[in-house]
């Protein structure tokens, strides 16, 4: 039972009339008041409903027209921006060239100073070696003059010793002479039983000589032939429990090296009387033809040269 | 009648009263009217009723003559009817049904009697409204003034009118869609 909209326009223009109260119609024209000539019309209803009326649609061309000029700045705003990105993006592909350059000259100069250190550190090395070079002269020197100076002080000490009991009994020192003669045989004797007792240990241990004299007392038949005859500051003793650097003379020059080494190497040495026992058990007495030199951290005889 | 109000118009600006009682003649029922339907009682209707024509003629000389002289004299009722409606609290006023309790003698403007009960329903529905349809109903319906005059005497635009008269005659149709009226 629906109706259509022009059913529902009809009936609202059909509203019935309203009755008039009868009194009105003369009230009204009791009232009249007509304006004067000159008196001016006064608006009926606010003056301002025009502007009322107009106001939205004012308000709106004044919003639209404020979005337009946002939207203009914007606009502009936007291009400006894009055109210093552009000259942005071109100044970094500047800047990636300039870092490459950059990273190179450090490189460079990264060697540079490398290369500068390996200069220094050369020199330094050069200075170095001529310091090493002249402290083995002077180890050599040292050594030279040790000898020499234990030789001098074996001297004096048997020169006191002959001073203060055999200068009565041997007046023209024959006897002292013939001491020494014999201590020198001695001390070559011990050197040469020193020299078979390293060889046998080293037989026992694959060809390799032994770290000091303790170790191959097995193969020494005594520790008295560890003192020189000549070296009276030591003490001979005849056991190895009770030996130690008082009852020592002899130097071991080849501790632990192998017995295949040059047979010119020497393995121990008087300090007293300057012989030597070479690595292959000969010994060879003091002699200003021969001289010691350390190569390659051992010991060597050489024939000294006549200059 | 336009030429004819024109010329009352005129005489009455002049200052002829006899043109004003002219006017006040053609006008006043159609006042009378829509201050009855709106304010719900005879005392009020004609107080808003005086009150407008005495603003006419007050304002007499202020017409321009860009809409007709009814639509003029309803732009003045209607600002009437808001200053009343504003002066009052809401909760002291209230519609009555106009439509059975102060009806003119004459002919049944209806064609039967479901027509009627359809017709005074949608009467009542349209006080239900919201202020600013009902007005619009009320002008445009109960008052014959054009959309275009309509439009003038509220103050609003041509495309609003017809907005809110679209919505009126939604709601309209919406709550007298049932078989039986929501009652």
């Amino acid at each position: 039972m629906g109706h259509s909209t022009e059913k529902t326009e009809e009936l609202l223009r059909k509203a019935p009339r309203l009755k008039v109260p009868d009194e009105l119609l003369n009230e009204l024209k009791r009232d009249i008041r007509l304006p004067r000539d000159g008196e001016p019309g006064q608006a009926p209803f606010g003056s301002g409903s025009s502007l009322k009326r107009w106001l939205p649609a004012f308000s709106f061309s004044v919003l639209l027209l404020a979005c337009l000029v946002a939207i203009a700045v914007q606009s502009s705003l936007l291009s400006e921006l894009r055109r210093e990105n552009q000259a942005l993006l071109a100044e970094s592909q500047d800047i990636a060239q300039l870092r490459q350059e950059n990273q190179e000259y450090h490189r460079l100069r990264a060697q540079s100073e490398q290369l500068e250190q390996l200069r220094k550190d050369n020199v330094e090395l050069q200075k170095l070696r001529s310091e090493v070079a002249q402290l083995r002269e002077q180890t050599q020197q040292l050594t030279i003059l040790r000898a020499e100076n234990q030789r001098l002080l074996a001297e004096k000490k048997a020169n006191e010793s002959r001073t203060a009991s055999g200068t009565e009994e041997d007046p023209f020192g024959e006897i002292g002479e013939a001491k020494k003669k014999a201590q020198s045989t001695a001390c070559v004797n011990n050197l040469k039983q020193i020299g078979l007792g390293a060889r046998m240990w080293a037989n026992d241990h694959k060809d390799v000589l032994p770290p000091d004299f303790l170790a191959m007392r097995n193969e020494l038949n005594t520790p008295k032939i560890l003192v020189c005859p000549g070296d009276h500051a030591k003490v001979r003793t005849a056991n190895w429990a009770e030996f130690g650097p008082a009852n020592l003379s002899y130097e071991f020059l080849a501790p632990g090296i192998s017995a295949r080494e040059s047979p010119n190497t020497v393995m121990t040495r008087c300090p007293l009387h300057g012989h030597v026992g070479l690595l292959d058990g000969s010994v060879h007495q003091s002699s200003p033809n021969f001289k010691i030199i350390q190569k390659d951290g051992k010991w060597v005889m050489e024939r000294a040269s006549y200059e | 009648m336009s030429d004819q109000a024109e010329q009352l118009y005129d005489r009455a600006k002049a200052g002829d009263p006899a043109a004003a009682s002219g006017l006040i003649t053609l006008y006043y029922e159609r006042i009378f009217a829509y201050f009855r339907r709106l304010s719900g009682n005879d005392e009020d209707a004609q107080d808003l009723t005086q009150k407008t024509f005495l603003k006419v003629w007050s304002s007499l000389r202020s017409y321009q003559k860009r809409s007709s002289l009814c639509t003029w004299i309803h732009g003045v009722a209607h600002h009437v009817y808001v200053d009343w409606r504003r002066s009052r609290d809401s909760s002291q006023w209230q519609s009555d049904d106009w439509w059975q309790t102060c009806m003119a003698d004459g002919p049944n403007p209806f064609e039967d009697v479901a027509e009627k009960e359809l017709a005074h329903r949608l009467y009542s529905l349209v006080e239900q409204l919201e202020e600013g349809n009902k007005q619009t109903v009320h002008l445009h319906y109960y008052q014959g003034l054009s959309l275009k005059d309509t439009a003038e005497v509220l103050g609003v635009a041509t495309s609003t009118v017809k907005y809110r008269l679209r919505e009126a005659l939604n709601f309209l149709r919406s709550q007298t869609a049932e078989p039986k009226f929501r009652t």
